[in-house]
């Protein structure tokens, strides 16, 4: 089922055990996240990868700067036919 | 002709002169040339010097550009100043560090993640490259032991960070010793996987210069996929990163990771310990590349370095001391050890640090007679290959036998899958040993053993002095931010009655 930008944004609260106040500015980065750092991609892209039940190809958030370019990234993500997946080891 | 001293700066403008539409730095789709590194160091050592900064002054660098970051320190150190990282991982830290550093002038640009109110002598890169003069005539020529760099500790231990004092000598010789033992040359295009403000990051982007090749950088915080993504792109052949970015290639992105493997020719793990298993995992996922690991501090950088294809049956250690390194243990009294005993590791040569900033007594109390004291626990085999065992300072000291904690968690760790577990110390409940080992396991469930049987197993595979006394279960494991037990609170917390005893 595709997600929307406030269940990832959902989701981003869970994984990283944020506070439901926590304030989403258009500017805020993944690095300016408490816990979100390189094992924190992987937390994160594990529970995508478990809730669409579909492997993140190699280069998905090439382009993300900030955390809404990072939801955006995943909605459109998860409204792609799981064909169009192109695992780097597949 | 290269000096015997190389620096950074130079090594730069050799590459401009040999190969100046090379790329020297990739960070997403930016992409400087050795020629356009060479004229950003330039301008910016120029903005410096208009802008009267002096020779010696300290300059914080504090950009999230990774190519300005690189560019600005360097040209700190062209312009004769002490280039400054600022940490980037609390506002506390960042404080503490400006605060300590008190810098002539904060070289920053882009998005600020703290909000510090003492940025007022803050230039941004723009600014100063709008100001900035052209090349100068001549290179500098540094003395040896002029200070280019400070890099904080990240103060774990001792709960302080400390500016270390990087010479020029020293850069200049891990810099030599690491090329020569990676065998790196000039078609080499890294991943330099590791944060902006480290110590290895800057280290990996010098190394490359040195040799002309070009390193590939992270725009953001470290994203594992991204990384695979621009070796991909770019045609990376090699990868430099702290253990736990491996770790997590190995085993959540093993697939994605083995696939890229073959095009891998070099393979540069910093000094953070790494499992046998996986340093073997390794070896198979990436089956063309040279893979070396380094043991090194910011006060010692890069010590003992171990090429994993040279020497298979000592993967267990950190490797022989580097070129023109000497390692050494010695006792509590300190007397070098036999080999094969346990003691504090020392550590001697042109690796060492200068110092620390504003804390002389400090550095003098680690650094007696030529030798710096590391306060790492380990040894020295037969073959003199080094093995480190974890933090001197955490040995837990059972009636005079020192105990490595880490090593005890390992062995434990593999008894108990799935549950995170810590060893400390608490105080022998018979008060004939002085300490002895406990265990804490996290959660609330009883693991499904009866302790007493366990233990008694437990001395069947590990010396008598490392079996725990006691085990505990602990709600929470109390952790550092870099996800290592606080044993000194577990210790505490035992005391206090906080633990449940199994």
């Amino acid at each position: 089922m595709p997600l929307t930008n406030d269940a990832v944004r959902e989701l981003i609260c869970r994984v990283f055990s944020l506070p439901t106040t926590f304030k989403f500015t258009p500017e805020l980065r993944p690095a300016f996240v408490p816990g979100w750092d390189s094992f924190g991609w992987m937390s994160i892209m594990m529970e995508i990868e478990a809730i669409l039940s579909r492997e993140i190809p190699i280069g998905l958030f090439d382009r993300v700067v900030t955390v809404d370019d990072f939801c955006n990234v995943v909605v459109e993500f998860s409204r792609q036919p799981t064909s169009k997946s192109d695992d780097f080891a597949a | 002709m290269t000096s015997q001293l190389e620096t950074v700066f130079e090594s730069i403008f050799i590459h401009a002169e040999r190969r100046p539409g090379h790329p020297a730095l990739i960070a997403g789709d930016r992409v400087v040339s050795y020629r356009e590194l060479k004229e950003l160091v330039a301008s910016i050592a120029g903005g410096l010097r208009q802008s009267g900064v002096q020779t010696g002054e300290r300059i914080c660098v504090e950009t999230h550009d990774p190519i300005d970051h690189f560019a600005a320190s360097v040209a700190v150190m062209l312009h004769g100043g002490t280039s400054v990282a600022l940490p980037n991982d609390s506002a506390e830290s960042y404080e503490a560090v400006l605060n300590d550093a008190q810098p002539r002038l904060v070289i920053t640009n882009g998005v600020r993640r703290f909000e510090v109110h003492k940025l007022s002598n803050a230039r941004s890169a723009e600014e100063l490259l709008s100001v900035g003069e052209r090349c100068p005539a001549s290179l500098r020529q540094p003395s040896a032991e002029d200070i280019a760099m400070i890099y904080y500790t990240s103060g774990t231990s001792s709960g302080v960070r400390k500016g270390v004092l990087q010479s020029y000598r020293a850069l200049s010789a891990t810099g030599r010793y690491i090329c020569e033992v990676m065998q790196l040359d000039e078609n080499v295009v890294e991943y330099v996987a590791s944060p902006i403000d480290n110590a290895f990051w800057f280290g990996r982007c010098r190394v490359l210069a040195r040799v002309g090749g070009t390193a590939l950088l992270s725009t953001g915080n470290l994203n594992p996929l991204n990384v695979l993504s621009a070796l991909r792109q770019h045609g990376g052949n090699c990868i430099a990163g702290d253990t736990p970015i491996f770790v997590l290639f190995l085993h959540h992105m093993s697939a994605r990771f083995r696939a890229l493997g073959p095009q891998i020719r070099w393979a540069k793990v910093a000094s953070q310990a790494m499992s046998i298993e996986d340093k073997r995992a390794l070896q198979e996922h990436l089956p063309n590349a040279r893979i070396i690991m380094n043991y090194g501090l910011t006060e010692a950088m890069r010590c003992c370095l171990l090429p994993f294809e040279d020497y298979p049956d000592k993967l267990g250690s950190v490797g022989r001391p580097s070129p023109g390194v000497s390692v050494r243990v010695v006792s509590d009294k300190r007397q070098v050890v036999l080999p094969g005993e346990l003691g504090e590791i020392e550590v001697s040569g042109d690796n060492v640090a200068s110092g620390y900033l504003n804390q002389e007594e400090l550095w003098r109390s680690r650094f007696h007679d030529g030798w710096y004291a590391t306060a790492d626990l380990g040894y020295v085999d037969g073959d003199g290959f080094v093995f480190v065992l974890g933090r001197n300072d955490e040995a837990i000291n059972v009636g005079g036998r020192k105990v490595a904690p880490n090593e005890v968690e390992v062995q434990l760790r593999k008894l108990i899958p799935g549950r995170r577990l810590g060893v400390f110390a608490i105080p022998d409940p018979a008060r004939v040993l002085g300490d002895v080992v406990a265990m804490a396991i996290e959660g609330v469930e009883k693991p499904d053993f009866v302790w007493q049987e366990f233990r008694i197993h437990l001395f069947e595979l590990m010396p008598s002095s490392n079996v725990p006394r006691e085990a505990f279960l602990a709600l929470e494991l109390p952790m550092t931010t870099n996800g290592k037990v606080k044993r000194r609170v577990l210790s505490e917390m035992a005391a206090a009655g906080e633990l449940i005893k199994l």
